[in-house]
């Protein structure tokens, strides 16, 4: 059993508890719940959605007066003037603004990440008392620069280089693309190769950069598709001295450091994407109750009624998974893995939810006034920032296929004789994902490691599994602590969770299992239509696969 | 298929250089993969894997995960060349 399960099923029922909870214990779900009303006022009163949309910019006077909501100060330590919020609390509240606007979701959600993570974990004491406080009253907001023309997911292709001068400073060199808070960040963190630093030829290192280093430049403010508030420019870096206590971390430790930093910022951003996610139910329920055709709400076709059911599981499920990355955060274990499935997950389900959001608005939803427009625009690039889905998805069925093949995979128990059934499907689920990597470690061997379409099929069916997992935990956890009455609301969640994310793992495995690059090859050398005698998709499923993990209701 | 063992060490210095985009003249062998290359484990495993295309040999998972520097990389394939041919 993974490392995670394990901890997950000595934890218990304890484990599904903590899930239902918007932080890590009952203390801080109470600081949350008693923080959110005052959010919600802000949003309410002092965020101009529409016109930072329209004007592409977050107006100066939203950015100091979420300074005086502590808005920067949310993952920084009471020490250092911030809220000292874990990842789950923090990204309960980036939920809430997400729901609300998107680009100051991204603008806090970066510091509180990605801009952040380094100093508050891996920065030396001196160095958080010089930068932590300003940080969190928001007078300096933070950025993070690792992405650069030549290197997006491959930071082996990182070009921007320190090297060490004979005065004894860093002499910095190089650009950075996409970063976002670029143009008003005043501390950066970027990724810089650092040869000779630490012992080694060719490190990697993360340094503190701030605007006024003479050398820094900081170019013009990208046009994007979505998020259009929030801002995104590359950076420059020309003969940029820097003394050595601006690296964070230890010297050349850049690579593993980096893998901390980017945890963080995939689960608050994946945080983000259920409210982006809640945005589209709430925006959809009210106009499918109000609407009316053929002499009835829309609401009363099952079509419409199975779009929002998709929707307000996509939430719950969205949720559960990014407060298991959390939970994992908070004991200090590894959640990396898990960091990355709810990343690929929850973008995947913004983007799915986005659109139903515009299809259930109909013609209106294609109108910009209403908002699902600009929500399906900001939640595209929840599927290529911070990670683009498809190395997301080939590096977690990677790994997830290693952890399956040493460990295995046994779900935990879950309390409730009401979940009987959905463990059995959770559990049959498991023994299948199982099979399929042993298969695939039989016939594929280490080519999983360079052919990319079984691995990252096998990522999709790992991240649908997590979701169900997390899913029927939570729910577990809900009605354990719930008064039997309230206990059966929960139970047709449970049903259609287990439904839809079995069906999901299924078409997963299915796909890896049948995943032939030879094929795609093959066709991409064919002018049009499928090259003579071979088999379509369905038929290659049905003579290959023979699924256990069938579930039905009742 | 390569069989020729002096060419081993040339052959991963190459494909190293393509994965971890450096210069093949600048790597040593006693460079480690992640730390000195910023080859991630996942990129360990797609250097062994072509490896063993190119060599048509079949390492074991645990030896290729072992592998940490440039070194223990060629000398899993010697090794496995040598096993190979003894056999």
């Amino acid at each position: 059993m993974t490392d995670w399960l394990a901890q997950a099923a000595d934890e218990g029922p304890a484990l599904g508890r903590a899930l239902a909870l918007s932080g890590r214990d009952h203390d801080e779900h109470a600081a949350v719940q008693a923080f959110l009303p005052g959010l919600h006022g802000w949003l309410r009163d002092r965020l101009p959605s529409a016109r930072i949309d329209r004007e592409a910019m977050i107006p100066a006077d939203v950015l100091s007066s979420a300074s005086s909501l502590d808005l920067f100060g949310l993952t920084i330590p009471e020490r250092f003037g911030g809220l000292g919020l874990s990842m789950s609390a923090a990204g309960e509240i980036i939920a809430g603004v997400a729901r609300r606007d998107r680009s100051v979701a991204v603008c806090l959600g970066l510091h509180a990440g990605l801009g952040l993570r380094g100093l508050v974990h891996l920065a030396r004491e001196d160095q958080r008392e010089r930068w932590l406080p300003p940080m969190a009253a928001g007078e300096y907001i933070g950025a993070f620069a690792a992405t650069e023309a030549g290197a997006g997911s491959h930071i082996a292709g990182v070009r921007t280089t320190a090297r060490l001068a004979e005065d004894g400073m860093l002499v910095l060199d190089g650009e950075k693309i996409f970063v976002t808070n670029g143009g008003f960040a005043r501390v950066f963190t970027i990724l810089a190769r650092t040869p000779g630093l630490g012992g080694h030829r060719h490190g990697w290192s993360l340094l503190l950069v701030t605007r006024g280093d003479p050398g820094f430049s900081i170019g013009r403010e990208e046009n994007k598709l979505g998020i259009r508030g929030s801002s995104t420019t590359a950076i420059s870096f020309q003969g940029v001295k820097l003394p050595m206590d601006r690296i964070i971390g230890e010297p050349s430790g850049g690579i593993e450091a980096f893998r901390e930093v980017l945890g963080w910022g995939r689960s608050l951003m994946a945080f983000g994407c259920v409210g982006m996610a809640r945005a589209g139910l709430e925006m959809s329920l009210a106009h499918v109750t109000n609407r009316q055709q053929f002499g009835r709400p829309l609401i009363a076709f099952g079509q419409v009624r199975e779009s929002i059911a998709r929707m307000r599981l996509d939430v719950i499920s969205m949720e559960s998974l990014a407060r298991l990355a959390g939970w994992h955060s908070a004991r200090g274990l590894e959640f990396e893995l898990l960091a990355s499935a709810a990343k690929l997950y929850n973008s995947e389900a913004a983007w799915r939810t986005a659109d139903r959001t515009v299809q259930c608005h109909g013609g209106s939803g294609y109108i910009e006034e209403t908002g699902a427009a600009r929500l399906l625009r900001d939640a595209r690039i929840t599927r290529i920032f911070e990670g683009a889905n498809e190395v997301l998805r080939f590096r977690l069925g990677c790994a997830f296929l290693d952890q399956v093949l040493r460990e295995g995979l046994t779900p935990p128990p879950l309390q409730s004789p009401g979940l009987t059934r959905h463990f059995a499907g959770m559990a049959n689920a498991a023994a299948d994902i199982e099979k399929a990597c042993l298969r695939l470690k039989r016939e594929l061997g280490l080519r999983l490691y360079r052919e990319q379409l079984a691995s990252a099929a096998l990522g999709d069916a790992a991240a649908a599994w997590l979701a169900l997992w997390a899913t029927l935990a939570r729910i577990d956890g809900e009605i354990t602590t719930l008064p039997a009455m309230d206990q059966s609301a929960w139970l047709p969640l449970a049903d259609f969770a287990t439904r839809c994310l079995l069906r999901d793992i299924q078409d997963a495995i299915s796909h890896a299992l049948v995943a032939d690059e030879e094929l795609l090859v093959a066709l991409g050398e064919t002018p049009g239509g499928n090259p003579p005698g071979s088999l379509s998709g369905e038929e290659q499923i049905k003579t290959r696969v023979k699924p256990q993990s069938d579930f039905t209701l009742g | 298929m390569q069989t020729d063992n002096p060419s081993i060490e040339a052959t991963v210095h190459a494909l190293i250089a393509e994965l971890a985009g450096v210069d093949a003249a600048s790597i040593r062998n006693q460079d480690h993969l992640m730390q000195d290359l910023g080859l991630d484990s996942l990129q360990s495993m797609e250097l062994l894997s072509r490896l063993s295309e190119t060599y048509g040999v079949d390492p074991d998972m645990d030896e290729v995960m072992a592998a940490a520097t440039v070194d223990a990389v060629i000398s899993l394939i010697r090794d496995i060349l040598a096993r190979n041919m003894a056999a």
